[in-house]
């Protein structure tokens, strides 16, 4: 399913990044496979994510993008 | 000499480390990207001298915006260096992250010293984590609070044992190229399976901000709670509290200082009394006694930047910005426009997209800077006393929206722009650092005065006092050089209701430095700032208002042309001809706008006329371009799409 379609409070491990222009920098924060997320809130148009005790703000478009299963 | 090179993530206490390192004053607050460019300074440390080099933030070492792009280059140059130590600064509240990093170090053989820094901020097992890290990167590991002395003592006593070989700088190329190449999953996949069969996080017992963050994260309660909070903080620095400090610094200060023991005591008169009276007392003085409402500015600004609001806003604004072309990222450039202009151009290179950090600077002159403010104040309070708080709330308003609608009209088309941002800890701002911050803003703010003004009055009573032959002009009817030059372009400002010589010298002036404003209107009509009110109210003065010219000249300083340096700035950052662009721009819309302003104030009904019709016009056009954006909206299948919502 995709990132955001998760409900908060949901756990989840990214599977793969498909149309982002910086995959990188999502590399960079950890959306990698083996790195469990939180959702802590969802929003209109954007995703709080936590992982680690830190929370990750992003954009409910690059959410799209993002392919994850949830645990 | 022994070098120190600070390095590592956004936002993990560099500059302040490198402040308590060199006893230096340099900016740092509670936000990704602050530091955008390369800062080094020589010490003394126990009689040997050591450099000290602090770099912008990198999350990788493969890089994607400018100041990264700046702070790589500087490590292959420092990995030159024989004597150089990397220290590797990491947020102990968010090692995973800042590990990655650390991986990416160690791949290229690079030797580096880790630093956990922030240890207050979270209670964990010190020595089996040192342990840990120790052994992981075969590194010395040390744990500090980078704001406190002892950090400086700690890192400093450090002796270089293991050196960079050169092979490190290939190695270091090596490893970007081959990520770079399609590589950047399966190397960040690999480092984040080592980064948690390390188990660090389960040393951690971190302090937890989950209730207020959520609170704080809800868009229609933070966003009217963050507005009130910045009305209130404008209530006190422009209301009452403000103007009772400024009246205070007039009264004692600058009358005492400058006027009884300068001028008076010494019984200094004749032509040098008058230039010391016209630099010191009118010049300098008139934008001195406004210094209290700057460091209340100044003040405010450094708590909402330590505590972490400002990224939180950043997140809140992100969709509204993105109907504009700019991203919730260019929040922390618009704040900073608040202090300086020239400042905040610098802050954007933490954007990725050129086109967003193009719009972005394009939006920075039209954020009031503390620069514009006292003459503004001075205006303001002619006519609305007691409320000019709410006329520098409307100000500031009325500015971000046109320039926001004008960037709306430009319709560049842009590929989305994704959103990623780490919200840093909420935290009580730490009283020391505050303090700091703002003494430094305001030092360099009274330096800047006493500099440059100081420098530019002299200049100004020379060319109001001598005409084209260097004679002294008092006494006689002979016109001074400025009267000629300045009264020739006056016309031009005449149907804003301010066709005076002496608003064109200020203006003029007002492009080396805003402040200069407020000093050549007092040193024009001769009279200090605390008397320049009256001054500006009497018909009898060089230069005076009325209602309407006053609100007219008020709208044309804050939509004025940024100053000299902010504009060399600006062609450093992204060229010329946008330089240029700025310019001229920012001028014809400052003198459209303050035109309709004082023609409707004085009744000319044709302008009224023309006005309304501009706005069914624009309506118009906004209600045709929706439709257009609904048939696009059709083809479009985002789930998230904003129009569809709203159709």
């Amino acid at each position: 399913m995709k990132l955001a379609e998760c409900c908060d409070g949901d756990h989840l491990f990214v599977k793969s990044i498909n149309k982002i222009s910086i995959k990188k920098r999502f590399y960079e924060f950890g959306f990698v496979p083996g790195v469990e997320w939180r959702v802590f809130k969802k929003y209109r148009n954007m995703m709080l994510l936590n992982r680690w005790g830190t929370l990750v703000a992003i954009d409910n478009i690059s959410a799209m993008e993002i392919e994850v299963e949830t645990v | 000499m022994k070098s120190f090179v600070l390095i590592g993530n956004p936002n993990t206490g560099k500059t302040t480390l490198f402040n308590v390192l060199t006893n230096s004053n340099e900016h740092a607050s509670n936000w990704h990207g602050v530091t955008v460019s390369v800062k080094k300074k020589v010490i003394t440390y126990f009689g040997q001298k050591i450099e000290i080099v602090d770099l912008p933030g990198i999350g990788s070492l493969s890089h994607t915006s400018p100041d990264e792009k700046i702070a790589i280059k500087e490590i292959e140059n420092y990995l030159n260096k024989k004597n150089s130590i990397f220290v590797l600064v990491c947020d102990a509240g968010n090692l995973n992250k800042n590990l990655f990093l650390a991986y990416q170090l160690k791949e290229c053989n690079i030797k580096f010293v880790l630093v956990l820094n922030m240890i207050n901020e979270v209670k964990l097992n010190i020595d089996l984590v040192k342990k840990k890290l120790t052994d992981e990167f075969n590194c010395l590991t040390l744990t500090i609070d980078c704001r406190r002395k002892k950090a400086k003592h700690k890192l400093l006593d450090i002796k270089l044992d293991k050196k960079n070989s050169e092979e490190v700088i290939k190695n270091l190329r090596h490893f970007i190229n081959y990520v770079k190449n399609g590589n950047e999953l399966k190397n960040a996949e690999i480092t984040y399976k080592k980064i948690t069969n390390l188990h660090i996080s389960d040393c951690f017992n971190q302090v937890k901000t989950e209730k207020s963050d959520f609170l704080l994260s809800f868009p229609k309660l933070s966003l009217p709670l963050f507005f009130l909070l910045f009305c209130f903080a404008f209530f006190l620095i422009f209301g009452p509290v403000g103007s009772l400090l400024s009246d205070f610094v007039d009264d004692y200060f600058v009358s005492f200082v400058f006027d009884f023991i300068v001028i008076k005591a010494y019984n200094i008169s004749g032509l040098f009394g008058d230039f010391l009276n016209s630099v010191l007392v009118v010049g300098v003085g008139s934008v001195i006694c406004f210094l209290p409402q700057i460091v209340m500015l100044f003040l405010f600004l450094s708590l909402i930047e330590d505590s972490g609001i400002m990224s939180r806003i950043s997140f809140l604004i992100d969709p509204f910005f993105r109907k504009f072309g700019l991203t919730g990222k260019s929040v922390f450039s618009i704040m900073s426009g608040f202090g300086c202009t020239t400042s905040s151009v610098l802050v954007s290179r933490n954007l990725e997209n050129s086109i967003v950090r193009k719009k972005t600077i394009f939006v920075l002159p039209f954020v009031g800077c503390s620069a514009k403010l006292p003459i503004i104040l001075v205006v303001s309070s002619l006519f609305f006393g007691k409320l000019v708080f709410l006329v520098l709330i409307g100000l500031y308003l009325i500015s971000l929206f046109v320039c926001l609608f004008i960037l709306k009209l430009s319709n560049i088309k842009l590929e989305h722009q994704p959103f990623l941002l780490e919200i840093p800890r909420l935290r009580i701002p730490y009283f020391k650092k505050v303090i700091a911050d703002t003494k430094y803003n305001v030092f360099s703010f009274a330096s800047r005065t006493l500099g440059i003004v100081a420098l530019l009055c002299s200049l100004l009573f020379f060319l109001s006092n001598f005409d084209f032959y260097f004679r002294n002009i008092a006494g006689t009817e002979n016109k001074s050089i400025l009267e000629v030059v300045a009264g020739f372009f006056a016309p031009i400002f005449k149907p804003l209701g301010f066709g005076f010589f002496g608003v064109v010298v200020a203006l003029f002036f007002g492009l080396v430095a805003k402040e200069m404003i407020v000093s050549v209107l007092a040193m024009i009509n001769g009279v200090g700032a605390g008397m320049l009110g009256y001054a500006l109210l009497n018909p009898a003065s060089e230069v005076f208002f009325t209602l309407p010219s006053a609100v007219s000249f008020v709208v044309f300083i804050f939509l004025f042309s940024p100053c000299f340096p902010c504009l060399s700035m600006i062609r450093k950052e992204i060229g010329l001809k946008s330089a240029i662009f700025c310019f001229v721009f920012q001028f014809f819309l400052a003198y459209l706008l303050s035109l309709f302003v004082y023609q409707i104030l004085i009744g000319n009904f044709i302008f009224l006329w023309i006005f309304v019709s501009l706005l069914f016009a624009l309506f118009g056009w906004s209600v045709l371009k929706l439709r257009k954006r609904k048939g696009q909206c059709d083809g479009c299948k985002n789930k998230f799409c904003s129009f569809r919502r709203k159709l």
